[in-house]
């Protein structure tokens, strides 16, 4: 095998050490995680509790703990049949709400690339990797009421996904198989590049085992896992009628 | 109570939950499944140099750190015993990092010319005097990025885990997603592209050893 020549293990060397962060940086992130993920809580439990419409706006930060009851409201809502699923992705549909930035804004240092960082960075990509413009387009399932600004489309993108996954998964937890499917293809349409898009493939192959397509299943079950591969419901998907006709989901 | 202690159980008992999945190479000290605190304090650096390494520019890698840790609060439920933490972890990084490369990552490499991030790679060894055949940490960090930056993703990510951090074939082949085979193979060519950006950086005399 080849190895790094002298020169080339040198510069690592002299590398070595250069990329780390400060004590100040690992204490800021800290404290912005914190705060999003309270700020997460808040809009995590809306959701489990009626998914009302103005919620998302209004919610108070509550803590973790809120998070938490809000992650066995949906296990619970989910059913027996769906809960190692549901508890598997709890808080993935919870997903922070971009409007809380606190990294960027307690920095004096950095504070001039804020703008840019709020604007176009995190949250296009990495939060919501949603089209803008989409919810208003096509009546967005939640609270389209309760996200004035830009700054919470992305939230409000997001909890309007989980709306609409949730509300397959009810369907799904109730029997109504098919119901499920028409909310899951919604989904696909509305948020073809959606946060929750493998959440939904993943209820999507659930929805056709509870309806029997079991060739359907299989062909979605592989589908998911080539575009999945690393995904936390692989193990599901492969566990589920597609393996093993006895097996839930 | 600590927005940071997730306090739902982590209960991973049940058949499905054991199937397995290419994850692990760091156990957790009892063997079970890390805090999140855990992680936090024993990864933030392995993240945060991951991000930077990756191409994310300094201004944005708190904010990229955060958007790390806020996946890996979300998905830490679905975390296995004695998973592959590095590899996992690195994996949540290099998607956060991909989703945000636009914006936040460092401008493409042009060894012997500009580099992305404005430096010049031609004025760096200019400066301080180094020790003998050695480059300042700051030198070396800059060459390092340019030459890092001029390398493909896939290539990048395995020569960030297989030559600066030591990582195992099998725990890096989990991080990117690839077979062990696709990752030998992507070492090797990854290791040659990293000699040529090496000596470009060397004959454009960007820097050099005394």
């Amino acid at each position: 095998m080849t190895e790094l020549g002298r020169e080339a293990k040198a510069l690592i060397e002299a590398a070595s050490g250069g990329d780390e962060p400060t004590d100040e940086n690992r204490a800021r992130v800290r404290a912005a995680i914190g705060a999003k993920l309270v700020a997460a809580a808040s809009a995590g439990a809306t959701l489990a509790s009626a998914r009302s419409s103005a919620a998302a706006g209004s919610a108070l930060p509550v803590g973790l703990k809120t998070l938490t009851l809000a992650s066995l409201t949906l296990v619970t809502a989910a059913g027996v049949g769906t809960a190692m699923y549901v508890r598997s992705t709890p808080a993935i549909e919870a997903a922070p709400p971009a409007a809380v930035r606190t990294t960027t804004s307690d920095r004096a240092g950095t504070a001039a690339h804020a703008p840019a960082l709020m604007d176009s960075a995190l949250p296009e990509a990495v939060l919501p990797p949603v089209e803008p413009g989409a919810t208003e387009k096509r009546r967005p399932m939640p609270p389209p009421s309760a996200m004035p600004a830009r700054a919470r489309g992305a939230t409000a993108s997001v909890e309007a996904e989980m709306g609409l996954i949730g509300e397959a998964r009810e369907a799904l937890r109730s029997g109504e198989g098919a119901r499920a499917l028409l909310l899951l293809e919604e989904h696909a349409r509305r948020y073809p590049a959606g946060a929750l898009g493998e959440e939904r493939d993943a209820v999507r192959v659930a929805s056709l085992c509870a309806l029997g397509r079991v060739a359907e299943a299989r062909a979605a079950a592989s589908q998911f896992l080539r575009a999945f591969p690393e995904s936390p419901h692989a193990a599901r998907v492969r566990a589920s009628c597609t393996s093993d006709p006895e097996s839930r989901f | 109570m600590d927005p940071l202690r997730p306090g739902h159980s982590r209960d991973v008992s049940t058949p499905a939950a054991r199937a397995p999945e290419p994850r692990a190479s760091v156990r957790a000290v009892d063997g079970g499944i890390p805090s999140f605190d855990d992680l936090y304090e024993q990864y933030f650096v392995f993240v945060w140099r991951s991000a930077r390494r990756l191409g994310i520019v300094d201004s944005a890698l708190e904010d990229v750190a955060q958007e790390v840790f806020l996946v890996v609060h979300r998905r830490l439920d679905a975390l296995e015993r004695g998973a592959r933490i590095r590899s996992w972890l690195f994996s949540i990084v290099v998607r956060v990092v991909s989703d945000a490369r636009r914006s936040l990552r460092r401008k493409p490499a042009n060894l012997g010319g500009k580099a992305r991030s404005g430096v010049d790679v031609d004025g760096i060894g200019t400066s301080a005097a180094c020790p003998e055949d050695s480059l300042s940490r700051v030198e070396a960090q800059r060459v390092m990025d340019a030459v890092l930056d001029g390398m493909t993703d896939p290539r990048r990510q395995v020569f960030i885990l297989a030559e600066l951090e030591q990582m195992s074939v099998p725990d890096i082949a989990a991080a990117v997603g690839a077979n062990v085979n696709t990752v030998y193979a992507r070492r090797r060519a990854a290791r040659a592209d990293f000699e040529r950006g090496v000596a470009r950086a060397r004959a454009s005399d960007a820097w050099r050893a005394r």
